[in-house]
């Protein structure tokens, strides 16, 4: 099911990014009064890119991935895209996703669902994932529940008949009963009316949920970039679930021996003994299955925590971290610390519990988006630097020629390891950084020979000669006749600025700790070399894969702008 | 040539300039910006302190000043950080003089006994006097800054500056953000604050009368002039004391980069360039093997690429071209031990490391082989981080410029006298071809500055690269600017020599 919608949400990419995107595109510019010319060779141009299949293909799969990352929060993400309580809904995604656009930080949509509006007692920030549960399965959430305290009540009834029995033999006795009995019969009378109107409210969250008028829509994949993943068992990072050669954890078993009484805080604790596999170590996490075979081993009652271990008996005690509603662990029951659905982790999590997917995903568009925003910008600046050496020559070429020698010559990293150490540097600086201390250097030679070039032209000459101002023929004349070297040239400096992030994450002088990247992940995945391979292998599989495909689309574009028809031998 | 050699001149001129901006700019980048060497060790002190007083479960509360001002001038003075910026360049560069102090060594005072006695006399009549003085500093609650007598302020003052005194108790109970405003108000009357009480300069009159600032004030004359003594003893050697009793050496003399000093390393406690030269051979190592491999990857797999334009062979190793161009280098190595290093899969490469641990001890004990293997198992990533990156743009280089030569008139040429085929593409067309990849042949310098310091931070090689980044890291001035000064040198020489080599093996290049 999952994997049909995932199917639909990348065809609905593609045909947004590929047909919808430029007709909005056009439209907007119509409305403003553009009409959108292509001149014959820019489309014979087009048309050729086109026909060079493996770049065209590349280039449809990287933009629509792209926009599709956009709305991540809505995708990948822990929070549920919309809750629905009776006659209160909220989405929490969706918010998530404003707020990523919303430039300032704490914009108005940064606001949260209290637990008490949605059926669950409390202020606090609402527990998606338990309200969740709830829905799938309100008997077993509320069952148990209704169930002690109507046994409660059923007690507290007898208390008070037992009470009032007493009272009326002793009035017919003729004796006057004792203040503490009346007291106390009107303290339990007190005590269940609450219980009933506890009950009677439990009643009524529970027929909201019965009656299905509570809902909730989860993204594709539940799990976010920033909040550990506490549900696993074991300790992190956690290897994928994905049962991959080499990457897949090895797995430890052990086996329930018995119940012991329930201690102060009403958790039971257990004896476990008999591991195969990885010892059993404190702190260790294990998930609850059924005894048997492997064919069982999806139903899970709950999870356990060792507190202590004896290592020569192989025993343990292990404290229980969460139960089933109404089921108990019989003794005999499996302890494994194994993944128990593929998909659980597919790709396990970082060093601090955080699930590698949506990280991957997320670092995709952190990358992409940086590479893109740095492009552009420096992109502009270095035409412009360029466009001015080229046009106007003389001292303002020696001039601007000298200061990028010179600016070109200081080490980069040394300045961004300054920077960095002095403020933390958020996405925009580090796009701000790049863009000023380097890319923009890269393209000014190559502009710089092209108005050299065609400002000796005729056509130059001549608006030049009628009068035009001279950013004007900059812009409108020279500059769509000098186009080709910097778009040829786009897809490699993009390449680099991707690298240059990673390079940058990698070090630790990148992105906050708290965005999610690429090089961040490859760092974890240096500390932990032989252990962790996946920390290392996901990251490098996600950035070789990338760059691939826009140096595929990069070559595509050189070859249709810029044909070079080599001859034959013969 | 007269057009090109004026040229080459014009360009050769540009260097210093270039030079000098860039050095100056850095310099002064590194002076300007805070994290430097005391500021690092004042760090590690704090670090040390608060270590301690977690240890000892005390509370070091308030403020732990790190260096008192003292000692933080002599530091200032070590580093050479007490002149201002464009001085301290200008010796760093050797055009100005610099003051340099060098211990005396016992040697040298044993060559002339009656000298150093008397010395040591003068210390002594010195160091009473110093602390007689001190003794009644402390009992009369003065302190000394510098040729200033000062005394916590009365009464008086209090009466005097009662408005400015509220205001100023007032941010002294901001803390410590609002000490340079603080300071700022009472120095306009010359006031100033020692730990959290106001102090200010005796008046002459005080100074005159025989109370007990005439007192401390005579004994101070005493203590400066019995110093002046001692320093005027040593003058005749030139040598100077300092208040702790240690005697330097000390010369005035142009010592900067001109004259081939540059610096003390202030992490290895060494010769600037003497670090640098040590890791010059495994640069050079890695440098000429990547180079020739290199050249023996690319050269060949471009010409048959060439010859086998859009074939199947072109286009299978161009995906591989592609992909080596998209993994940047550290991270192809980083792969490569997550595959190879003993971890899931294959156990057939160390972890890191340009050798290993006892690799001078085989040398010696005559197993060259055992060595040499050694050294090749160890050499396998990096090297393979090194290529991946280069080999993609020469390939493709190399492979565009043969077809550029088999589309021209010669080769049509050469065909039609009936040449074969082999002698055409290896004899006429390559030898065209490998003009604009010996180009690049002027860089040949940089060999000696290879290595990247993410492959060598990855694979553990002590090199070039991996001791520019932790100059950085450690704010190692003299490091950070001998790497820079070389790098710069060498880069621009071998932009020029590159077009100069250029110009020289094809005539059709004419620069003006």
């Amino acid at each position: 099911m999952t994997f049909i919608l995932t199917l639909l949400v990348l065809i609905c990419g593609v045909l947004a990014t590929q047909k919808g995107i430029p007709w909005l595109f056009r439209a907007l510019l119509r409305l403003v009064g553009i009409g959108l010319r292509t001149s014959p060779l820019a489309a014979k141009r087009l048309r050729r890119f086109r026909s060079i299949r493996r770049g065209y293909v590349s280039f449809v799969i990287i933009t629509s991935l792209f926009t599709t990352s956009l709305f991540l929060e809505v995708l990948v993400n822990d929070k549920p895209i919309m809750i629905r309580y009776d006659e209160k809904t909220s989405f929490p995604a969706v918010r998530d996703l404003a707020n990523t656009w919303w430039f300032f930080q704490d914009g108005p949509f940064s606001t949260f669902d209290r637990s008490g509006d949605f059926g669950i007692p409390g202020d606090g920030p609402l527990d998606y994932k338990e309200f969740g549960q709830i829905v799938d399965q309100p008997q077993v959430a509320f069952g148990p529940l209704v169930e002690s305290r109507r046994t409660d009540l059923d007690g507290l009834d007898q208390e008070i008949a037992e009470t009032v029995l007493e009272i009326e033999e002793l009035q017919e006795d003729g004796e006057e009963p004792d203040e503490w009995l009346v007291e106390d019969l009107e303290a339990a009378r007190q005590d269940r009316v609450l219980l009933q109107s506890q009950i009677d409210n439990l009643d009524s969250i529970q027929q909201v949920f019965l009656e299905g008028r509570a809902s909730v829509v989860w993204p594709l994949y539940r799990h976010g970039p920033r909040k550990n993943r506490l549900d696993l068992p074991g300790t992190a990072p956690h290897g994928p679930s994905l049962p991959i050669p080499g990457l897949s954890p090895a797995y430890s078993e052990a086996n329930l021996v018995k119940r012991s009484e329930q201690d102060g805080s009403g958790r039971a604790s257990y004896v476990i003994e008999e591991v195969t596999g990885y010892p059993l170590a404190k702190g260790q996490k294990y998930y609850v299955v059924e005894g048997g075979g492997d064919e069982k081993i999806s139903d899970v009652l709950g999870i356990v925590l060792i507190n202590s271990v004896v290592p020569e008996e192989m025993r343990a005690t292990a404290e229980e971290l969460a139960r089933r509603e109404g089921r108990l662990f019989p003794p005999g029951a499996l302890l494994v610390t194994r993944f128990l659905d593929p998909w659980e982790a597919p790709l396990g999590t970082s060093d601090s519990g955080i699930d590698v997917l949506p990280l991957l995903l997320y670092g995709f568009r952190v990358s992409v988006g940086f590479a893109i925003m740095v492009l552009i910008v420096g992109y502009i600046l270095g035409i412009l630097a360029g466009a001015a050496m080229g046009y106007y020559g003389g001292w303002t070429d020696i001039l601007l020629q000298r200061f990028i020698e010179i600016w070109g010559s200081v080490p980069f990293l040394f300045l961004i390891m300054i920077i960095a150490s002095i403020v933390d540097p958020s996405f925009w600086m580090l796009v701000i950084f790049l863009v000023v201390l380097r890319s923009w250097m890269a393209i000014t030679y190559q502009i710089r020979g092209e108005f050299y070039r065609e400002k000796a032209r005729d056509y130059v000459q001549a608006a030049i000669g009628t009068g035009v101002s001279d950013f004007k023929v900059m812009i409108k004349h020279i500059l769509p006749n000098s186009m080709i070297p910097v778009i040829s040239r786009a897809p490699f400096s993009f390449v680099s600025y991707i690298s240059a992030l990673v390079s940058l994450d990698f070090l630790g002088f990148g992105l906050p700790p708290t965005d999610p990247s690429w090089g961040r992940l490859l760092n974890q995945g240096f500390q932990f070399i032989l252990i962790y391979p996946h920390l290392v292998l996901f990251p490098v599989i996600a950035l070789a894969v990338t760059l691939f495909l826009v140096v595929l689309i990069g070559e595509a574009v050189r070859e249709a702008f810029d044909p070079k028809v080599f001859s034959r031998l013969r | 040539m007269s057009g090109m050699s004026t040229y080459f001149a014009r360009r050769l001129l540009l260097v210093p300039v270039t030079f000098l901006v860039i050095t100056f700019m850095v310099y002064a980048i590194l002076r300007l910006t805070p994290g430097g060497p005391i500021e690092q060790l004042e760090n590690q002190m704090r670090a040390a302190a608060a270590g301690e007083a977690g240890g000892g479960g005390g509370g070091v509360g308030g403020e732990s000043e790190g260096l008192d001002e003292k000692a933080r001038e002599e530091l200032k003075v070590y580093y050479n950080l007490d002149q201002p910026i464009p001085i301290a360049y200008l010796q760093w560069l050797g055009v100005y003089p610099k003051k340099t102090r060098d211990p005396v060594s016992l040697d040298y005072r044993r060559e002339d006994p009656t000298f150093w006695q008397r010395t040591q006399q003068l210390w002594n009549v010195f160091r009473d006097s110093d602390d007689l003085f001190r003794d009644q500093l402390l009992a009369g609650n003065f302190q000394s800054s510098g040729d200033t007598l000062l005394i916590e302020i009365d009464a008086d003052d209090r009466l005097q500056h009662a408005v400015l005194l509220e205001e100023a108790n007032q941010l002294l109970a901001q803390g410590l953000s609002s000490r340079p405003e603080l300071e700022l108000l009472i120095g306009d009357i010359g006031w100033s604050l020692s730990g959290s009480t106001y102090v200010r300069a005796c008046t002459d009159e005080e100074l005159q009368e025989g109370g007990a600032a005439g007192q401390v004030w005579k004994l101070f004359q005493i203590q400066k002039s019995t110093f002046q003594a001692l320093q005027d003893h040593l003058a005749a050697k030139e040598i100077e004391a300092n208040s702790n009793g240690s005697y330097y050496h000390v010369s005035v003399q142009f010592s900067g980069i001109i004259q081939g000093d540059f610096g003390k390393s202030f992490a290895y406690n060494e010769d600037a360039l003497t670090v640098i030269i040590g890791r010059f051979p495994i640069s050079i190592y890695f440098g000429l093997i990547g180079y020739i491999a290199t050249w023996l990857v690319c050269i060949p797999l471009g010409i048959s690429k060439a010859i086998r334009h859009r074939g199947t062979f072109d286009t299978a190793t161009s995906v591989l071209v592609f992909l080596g161009y998209a993994t940047p280098g550290f991270v192809a190595c980083l792969l490569l031990l997550v595959l190879m290093g003993g971890g899931s899969y294959w156990d057939l490469v160390p972890l890191g490391g340009f050798r290993s641990e006892g690799w001078d001890e085989w040398w010696q004990q005559g197993q060259y082989w055992r060595c040499i293997v050694d050294q090749i198992h160890h050499t396998l990533v990096p090297m393979f981080g090194y290529l991946v990156g280069s080999f993609a743009s020469m390939t493709v280089l190399m492979k565009n410029s043969l077809l550029e030569n088999f589309g021209a008139d010669y080769v049509r040429t050469a065909f039609a006298k009936g040449l074969t085929e082999g002698r055409v593409i290896y004899i006429h067309a390559l030898r065209n071809s490998l003009i604009p990849i010996t180009a690049g042949i002027g860089h040949f310098l940089g060999l000696l500055f290879a290595g990247s310091f993410l492959i060598e931070k990855i694979c553990d090689i002590p090199g070039m690269g991996l001791l520019g980044y932790e100059s950085i890291i450690r704010r190692d001035y003299p490091i950070i600017l001998a790497t820079l000064v070389f790098g710069v040198l060498i880069r621009l020489t071998g932009n020029i020599l590159s077009d100069f080599i250029w110009a020289i093996i094809d005539p059709r290049i004419r620069f003006k």
